[in-house]
């Protein structure tokens, strides 16, 4: 930049532009004055996420431990190896070699 | 480390008055050009965090605020009212006399373009790149727009010494 140019720049630089009004540092402090901080902010989504984290935990060793706990429980009412009326018939009948 | 409370005072204090005069170049009142800088301010200082350019976020914040105030004005048709009423809240600091005066007028003559550039370097303190990140463009634009600027401010200011 010239010199011209840089006299100018600091001439210009010397005034100065109109204060803000006290009516706007109020406005603005009761809209952020009080408002929580962004470290704030951050911590609060630390501990919801935390929170959902843990749940989580939780809900999968939940899962993991049913199917264990349900394999060794056999579902009722339990059809198979419950002797039948006729079942001993049968069984005398399949002793006898003519049967088919 | 200063508290927020303090600390956005501090930010609101070192960039304030720039921001004000920044503001005033899209909008008419210098009621506005505050609504716009408050507006402006709110929304930065809720964001700050997620950038890493707070003076040129802080200056862009503004302008958007400022650009939407101006276009709501024009809707409104609030223009022709409050001209009728002129605003004696002039954007210089009022001892400053007839330089100031005649430093306003010459801005007003500018494109906007070189306008904002001019407030964001000479008053706002702002490194080109700074500015190209507020306004989006490339840092030697926004050299260059500053350059034109201040060779057509020098010969709008010599009018305005000779005439006044």
């Amino acid at each position: 930049m010239t010199d011209r140019g840089q006299q100018l720049e600091q001439r210009l630089a010397r005034i100065r532009p109109r204060p803000l009004s006290a009516e706007l540092h109020q406005n603005i402090t009761d809209a952020i004055g009080d408002a929580p901080s962004p470290l704030a902010d951050r911590c609060l989504l630390f501990a919801i996420g935390s929170g959902l984290a843990a749940a989580c935990v939780i809900v999968s060793i939940l899962f993991l431990q049913y199917p264990r706990a349900g394999g060794s429980v056999r579902p009722w009412p339990v059809t198979s190896g419950v002797p039948h009326f006729s079942d001993d018939q049968i069984a005398l009948a399949q002793i006898d070699p003519r049967f088919p | 480390m200063p508290d927020d409370g303090q600390l956005w005072r501090q930010w609101l204090a070192r960039h304030g008055p720039a921001l004000g005069l920044f503001a005033r170049q899209w909008v008419t009142t210098s009621s506005d050009a505050e609504d716009a800088v408050q507006e402006g301010f709110i929304r930065f200082w809720r964001a700050r965090e997620r950038t890493n350019n707070d003076v040129g976020y802080l200056y862009a914040c503004v302008r958007t605020a400022a650009i939407d105030l101006s276009r709501t004005r024009s809707r409104q048709q609030e223009v022709d009212e409050r001209a009728k009423t002129p605003d004696v809240a002039r954007p210089f600091a009022e001892e400053q006399g007839d330089l100031a005066h005649a430093v306003e007028s010459s801005l007003s003559q500018l494109p906007m373009e070189q306008r904002e550039v001019v407030v964001m370097k000479i008053w706002g303190g702002l490194t080109f790149a700074q500015i190209g990140d507020a306004l989006k463009i490339n840092p030697n634009t926004a050299a260059s727009r500053y350059r034109y600027a201040l060779e057509r401010l020098e010969v709008l200011l010599c009018h305005e010494v000779m005439r006044d």
